[in-house]
């Protein structure tokens, strides 16, 4: 498997090109994804942004392999999804890309510690160690690793889920409103974590949020609105994501 | 918003099918034993009603005394033909006819016995139709002496075809038979399992009567005398052995009796009910608390919105009266289906029974729907009454609402019933209280029930163990099993009932199976057993004994022969046995007294019987014979135990083999079975060549070595248990149901973690893996229990028995044990194969986006 080095910060990870999403069928049928070119760039932390509806978790959803285009592709490295059968795509999921939700992120039944491992788990593998074991440090779980999920806080639940996300070293950590449960100091512990992912080990994020403060973190937001790519910002601040939002509309 | 409301009707009808199918099963279970022991019930009263309808009278032998069928039955004296005559010359009589009713095997094309479920009777054709219980179907009746009609099932299962030859043994020898016609006894192909060969009355009485002696005259009155004028007329020239009854009075009688028979089906059939619709309430509880839970926050909704918390009671209440009253309906059509099918079952295995329509009492259908209905109710107001009075924000915060705490009240019943329980099984068997044992068996599977949802984690967590090797998957599906224990316990309830009652009951017979094997080995000192095969009908003439007792190859031979006398005022079971040789050929250990010399006017008994009475030797017993003469009996000899001749346990007595062939009728004369050991030097396979070659006059009778007995006492033992277990397979379907039903609405509730799994990686067979795997481990967990108290129980009572069987054992074979957990992996994995395919093709983006 990769071994974790910094991809350089000039690959794409992951693509979409001309990405359409229709839901339904007929004259009923809703476009949530209109042509959509998009390139994720490696060791880069992206915030996806846009107001309801916009289309930004279809988005997500597309490029993590868990929904299917209408037409256009996705790539993941080289790796084009619509050929891959639904075991093909699983695998994927499980190897090479890393999930954190907004909530419902822990299976109840197993430990924190069990909850990190699962992909290498479910896939029969070890999980490296000491890589684990910088996981856990880095999100200050240490001593909670035989906890259930029903005996963690919110906060402490996310930080397992990024724990899980980060441990299988993926090619790229997809996370969908990952602070939108929490409060102001939880998402800032959370997003600080993933941050420091992506600075100190080279690690690929790419988060949905629609909260300024949040996308404040990434090192590069894509705007979406009807489905379409309308606006994208380098080195984003909380005030410039605001004002952004504001002229767009949102 | 379209979409959700649509799921959720989708998840509300799935959750209504569930419950349905819950209590159609319990409530069908229980109507199909009603239906099918009513359809049996009526269709003999009518079968019996039509058979004697246009007689008016029935002549018999009248008997000595009355005895229960426990004891050996009536045994009335034969009549001479002679008295038909003397009836038909008496004023008012139309027609007398005489009945036979003798032992005839009907043989198959290759001269061996018919393979039948029943025995096989010979009777007589008189020709008048209202005197003749069967009626002709095909063919004709049969008019000269080597014709003959056969029932319609024996002519089905011989492959015959009217103007075959057919052969038939009689006392008297092998007939040569032409098959003339076809018979049925009203609707039904033969008479519950018994054939007959009917052939003019002259023939029958040569051939089918002992001695030339009748069973029985019908009579049909002239025009104008009533039933009760002609068994007034009758009784004058009856002489005292014999009398008259009205054919009404015969008829209640007739009735009375299979009514015995009917009633002891229904026991067996109740307890069959019973486990079904106990499984089935267990289901139905089950599957409401875990519906009305999942829907804890819509009820939490309505109460927010203002409902109160009695008008969310009354919606629940009247939303289960509703399910309860549509499914206990379907339920009750269901087991109308399930007696006829039950009813075809019994006729593929030969036993068939008469009537066509099922009969639905209203009993059946007011007591089927009264329960499901109370059942479901009940079972959907407990959990409904806790969940309402959870406060409505709560419940609208917490998504699971079923409590994890464990009360402590449960803990301290279940201790305490666990005390009882083993309390009792372990006095019950040493003090040989069966009732006591049994009683400790209920009380110990309460306990269980009691304390499932402590136990369930512990005895899952050991289950699910091994399986960790098969990965995360597996262990997903152990902790899955474990996660609700009070839901997993209520699951595997019904499955466990199931498991406990088949233990419990093969664990008896197979202790019985070995007791007597043990008993065979122990006290059997002969070599060879000729028995009539099976049905219990004595069918060896006593001329086998005298034979043998001729040859040189002999040693020592004794029939056995059963009957009853009535001895100082009471009857009793008596075993007619050859006196001189008795004690070679078993081991009655230890004889007081000469045994060897009893005598004609001389009785044995054993030691226990002898205590109690306290008769010692030389005491004189008044005694009355079965044909009504009276004598004197001395006691001449006291033997300890008699148990491998007599299977009555409560005292026995022996006669010499001559007071039978002085003293009891016909069919009394004859013997279930010759038992014979060899003489010095000769081998037990010269010994058989002589036995078998004098048993040839007797083409029903088996020549059975010591193995060979115990095979089949084994045999035998195991085609009983089997059609018990095909029916108590009935209430472990039940059970498998209940584990389907659980998981799937488990699979239902777990959308959004099952969605996450699935995007993270778990391919679809690891989901089903899971699912699989917490299935097995809830049917082993409901099966391990119920093997542990059902083998606890059935040693409890066996061991009660041991007062009285002193070759007692135990049997717990391994075999069974394994068999019985092979078959809950089975099972399992078949109870989860719906469930497991609706987990693994849940649609993940849904799954993991549903709010």
């Amino acid at each position: 498997m990769n071994d974790a080095a910094p991809v350089a910060a000039s690959t794409t990870v992951a693509r979409a090109e001309q990405a359409t999403k229709y839901y339904g069928i007929g004259d009923t049928a809703v476009c949530a994804l209109a042509e959509v070119d998009v390139d994720i760039h490696g060791s880069r932390y992206t915030a996806i942004m846009g107001p309801s509806g916009s289309g930004k978790s279809t988005l997500m959803h597309c490029l993590a392999g868990l929904d299917t285009l209408t037409s256009g592709r996705i790539l993941i490295g080289d790796t084009d999804l619509s050929t891959l059968s639904d075991k093909e795509l699983t695998l994927l999921r499980r190897e090479r890309i890393g999930f954190v939700f907004q909530a419902f992120n822990l299976i109840p039944t197993l430990t924190a510690e069990e909850n990190i491992k699962l992909p290498a788990l479910l896939g029969g593998r070890e999980t490296d160690k000491g890589w684990f074991d910088g996981v856990v440090s880095t999100v200050g779980l240490g001593d909670r690793l035989t906890h259930r999920p029903s005996e963690l806080s919110g906060g402490q639940q996310q930080r397992v889920a990024v724990a899980r996300a980060l441990a299988q070293r993926p090619e790229i950590v997809f996370a969908d409103e990952p602070t939108g449960n929490l409060d102001s100091r939880a998402s800032a512990e959370i997003l600080g974590f993933m941050r420091a992912a992506v600075d100190d080990v080279g690690q690929t994020i790419v988060m949905v949020t629609h909260e300024p403060f949040a996308a404040a973190y990434a090192d590069r937001v894509v705007f979406l609105g009807d489905g379409r790519v309308v606006d994208e910002m380098d080195e984003p601040t909380e005030g410039t994501v605001l004002d952004r939002l504001k002229s767009l509309g949102g | 918003m379209f979409k959700v409301a649509f799921k959720n009707l989708l998840g509300h009808k799935l959750r209504t099918f569930f419950t349905a199918v819950a209590i159609a099963l319990g409530v069908g279970f229980m109507a199909g034993t009603f239906v099918l022991t009513d359809t049996i019930a009526a269709s003999f009263d009518d079968v019996f009603t039509e058979a004697n309808s246009g007689l008016d009278a029935k002549v018999r032998g009248k008997t000595a005394f009355e005895a229960e069928a426990v004891d050996g039955g009536q045994q009335r004296p034969d009549i001479d033909p002679a008295l038909v005559d003397t009836v038909r010359g008496v004023e008012g009589v139309e027609v007398a006819e005489p009945t036979v009713f003798g032992l005839a095997t009907l043989l198959d094309r290759d001269g061996e016995p018919l393979a039948q479920a029943g025995p096989s009777f010979g009777s007589n054709w008189t020709g008048n139709p209202e005197v003749d219980g069967f009626n002709i179907v095909e063919g004709e009746g049969p008019d000269a002496p080597d014709e003959a009609a056969i029932d319609q099932s024996a002519v089905d299962s011989a492959g015959f075809s009217i103007g075959d030859t057919i052969r038939v043994q009689a006392i008297g020898g092998t007939l040569e038979l032409k098959l003339v016609g076809i018979a049925k006894f009203g609707e039904s192909g033969n008479l519950a399992g018994a054939s007959f060969v009917l052939i003019p009355t002259e023939a029958a009485i040569e051939q089918f009567a002992i001695g030339g002696r009748v069973q029985e005259i019908s009579v049909i009155a002239a025009e104008g005398v009533s039933e009760q004028e002609v068994v007034d007329n009758i009784e004058e020239v009856l002489p005292d052995t014999a009398e008259a009854l009205t054919a009404e009075e015969y008829t209640d009688e007739s009735q009375e009796m299979l009514g015995v028979f009917v009633d002891q089906l229904r026991v067996a059939l109740s307890i069959f009910a019973a486990v079904s619709l106990i499984a089935g309430a267990f289901l139905i509880y089950n599957t409401f608390g875990i519906i009305i839970g999942q829907r804890v926050r819509e009820l939490a909704l309505l109460r927010s919105l203002g409902a109160g918390r009695s008008q969310v009671l009354w919606s629940v209440l009247v939303e289960s009266a509703v399910v309860g009253l549509v499914a206990s309906i379907l339920g009750l059509l269901g087991g109308i289906v399930l007696a006829i099918a039950l009813k075809a079952l019994f006729g593929a295995i030969g036993f068939e029974l008469p009537g066509l329509a099922p009969v639905v009492a209203p009993r059946t259908v007011i007591v089927s729907i009264v329960v499901g209905v109370v059942i479901t109710v009940v079972s959907s107001m407990v959990p409904a009454l806790r969940a309402s009075r959870v406060a409505p924000l709560a419940a609208l915060r917490e998504f699971a609402a079923e409590s994890a705490t464990r009360s402590t009240a449960r803990t301290v019943i279940g201790l305490v019933l666990v005390a009882l329980g083993v309390a009792g099984m372990v006095r019950g068997a040493t003090e040989y209280e069966i009732e006591l044992a049994a009683l400790g068996t209920v009380a110990l599977f309460t306990a269980v029930v009691v304390l499932g949802p402590s136990l369930t984690p512990i005895v899952a967590a050991g289950l699910g163990a091994p399986l960790r090797v098969f990965g995360i998957a597996a262990t997903l599906g152990r902790d899955n099993a474990r996660r609700n224990p009070k839901r997993s316990a209520g699951t595997v309830a019904s499955l466990m009932l199931a498991v406990t009652i088949i233990t419990f009951f093969a664990i008896f017979a197979l202790s019985f199976g070995k007791s007597i094997n043990a008993a065979t080995d122990e006290y059997f000192n002969g070599d060879l057993e000729a028995a009539s095969s099976g049905f219990g009908f004595p069918s060896i003439g006593p001329d086998l004994v005298d034979n043998l007792a001729e040859a040189p190859e002999v040693g020592a031979v004794t029939g056995v022969q059963r009957g009853v006398l009535k001895i100082d005022g009471r009857p009793r079971p008596v075993y007619g046995v050859r006196a001189s040789d008795v004690t070679q050929v078993f081991d009655l250990q230890g004889v007081e007294g000469d045994l060897a010399g009893l005598g004609a006017e001389e009785i044995a008994l054993d030691r226990a019987t002898a205590k109690v009475a306290a008769w010692g030797i030389g005491k004189e017993l008044e005694v009355t014979y079965p044909d009504g003469t009276s004598g004197v009996l001395t006691v001449a000899a006291i033997y300890e135990d008699a148990g491998i001749i007599a299977q009555n346990a409560d005292g026995h007595y022996l006669l010499s083999d001559q007071v039978f062939r002085t003293h009891f009728p016909a069919i009394g004369q004859y013997l279930t079975r010759v038992d014979v050991k060899a003489a010095d030097g000769v081998s037990v396979d010269e010994l058989r060549r002589v036995v078998e070659a004098e048993a040839k006059a007797f083409p029903s009778v088996e020549v059975r070595d010591v193995n060979e007995i115990k095979d089949e006492n084994n045999r035998q033992l195991q085609q009983s248990l089997g059609l018990f277990f095909v029916l108590l397979g009935l209430a472990l379907v039940i059970g498998a149901l209940g584990v389907t039903i659980t998981l799937a609405l488990s699979v239902f509730e777990r959308t959004r973690e099952i969605g996450l799994l699935r995007a993270v990686g778990a391919t679809r067979r690891q989901m089903a893996g899971a699912v699989c795997v917490e299935s097995v481990v809830l049917t082993l967990l409901g099966t391990l229990l119920g093997l542990a108290i059902g083998i606890a129980g059935g040693a409890a009572v066996v061991q009660t028995q041991a007062d009285t069987i002193d070759t007692l054992r135990i049997a717990i074979p391994p075999f069974f044990v394994g068999g019985v957990l092979v078959l809950a992996v089975i099972v399992g994995v078949t109870a989860s194969v719906v469930p497991a395919f609706r987990a693994a093709r849940l649609d993940v983006l849904k799954a993991v986006t549903v709010e």
